[in-house]
């Protein structure tokens, strides 16, 4: 059917309207033509050609029709597919925006809170208290004192393992 | 003549009915996910060696805390991408 409606459309579309029209005209023509005792003789193959021409007239201008419906809706949808393809990956580099922004937020702030249990060397600690004021620094002096004795002693395993076993994965669960 | 116009007209009524509707099957491609959301969520930090100070172990913690919230985004993530993939997606008609 396809290949009927391809090789139909080749036509110009003016054709199968004038062959519509040249159907109906020639019905009128024929039913004229009855009435005319002399000229009668031609109202047969002029009414069978006629109606022939609107047959197909209206047959071809109704497939046509039929196709350029569907032209026009393929047309409309890949537009609407291609609008949902540009909203749907600007919504991606949107929401990837989001996540690499706020991934890198997370791990500073890890980074940073380690950073202030860990006791810094000599010369980090004149360049951070050098503008501070007496009682600050002393302050500060004692909060490094008091972690340098906390690193020195160390933990009992049975702390240790039990944190490992918490931070382990649950048996059976596989990736 | 009157049998013979009927039956042209029978013709291109049964004729017009052959011609079954063509289905149009465009339809809108499943959205590509965001990369950083499809990366599993990296295991949890252990702690290691013999002596371990609370640092070792507060450090352990604290990066697990940021592991955790780094997987947590990822899973929030994930939960907006298909509200908003699926907005757009049932907007498509």
């Amino acid at each position: 059917m396809f290949q009927i409606v391809w090789m139909l459309s080749l036509l110009p579309d003016w054709f199968w309207t004038l062959i519509l029209t040249v159907g109906i005209v020639g019905i009128l023509v024929a039913w004229i033509l009855k009435r005319i005792p002399m000229v009668s003789l031609y109202r047969i193959p002029i009414y069978i050609i006629s109606v022939i021409c609107l047959v197909i007239g209206v047959f071809v201008e109704g497939l046509l029709y039929n196709e350029k419906m569907y032209e026009e809706e393929k047309t409309r949808l890949e537009a609407v597919i291609n609008k949902y393809k540009d909203q749907s990956a600007s919504t991606n580099v949107e929401i990837q925006e989001r996540i690499v922004e706020k991934t890198k937020v997370i791990e500073k702030r890890g980074k940073d809170i380690i950073k202030t249990i860990e006791v810094p060397g000599p010369e980090r600690i004149k360049e951070i208290t050098k503008d501070m004021s007496e009682e600050k620094r002393k302050a500060y002096e004692a909060e490094i004192e008091e972690l340098k004795r906390a690193s020195q002693c160390s933990l009992p395993p049975v702390i240790v393992d039990a944190h490992n076993k918490a931070a382990a994965k649950p048996e059976g669960d596989k990736k | 003549m009157r049998t013979l116009l009927i039956l042209c007209l029978a013709l291109v009524i049964s004729s017009c009915g052959l011609l079954k509707p063509k289905i149009i099957t465009l339809k809108p491609p499943f959205p590509e996910p965001i990369k950083e959301l499809t990366e599993p969520c990296p295991d949890l930090k252990k702690i290691e060696g013999d002596k371990v100070a609370v640092q070792d172990l507060l450090r352990a913690v604290v990066e697990n805390y940021t592991l955790y919230y780094q997987c947590s985004l990822k899973n929030d993530g994930w939960n907006d991408w298909y509200k908003r993939q699926k907005e757009l997606y049932d907007q498509v008609k």
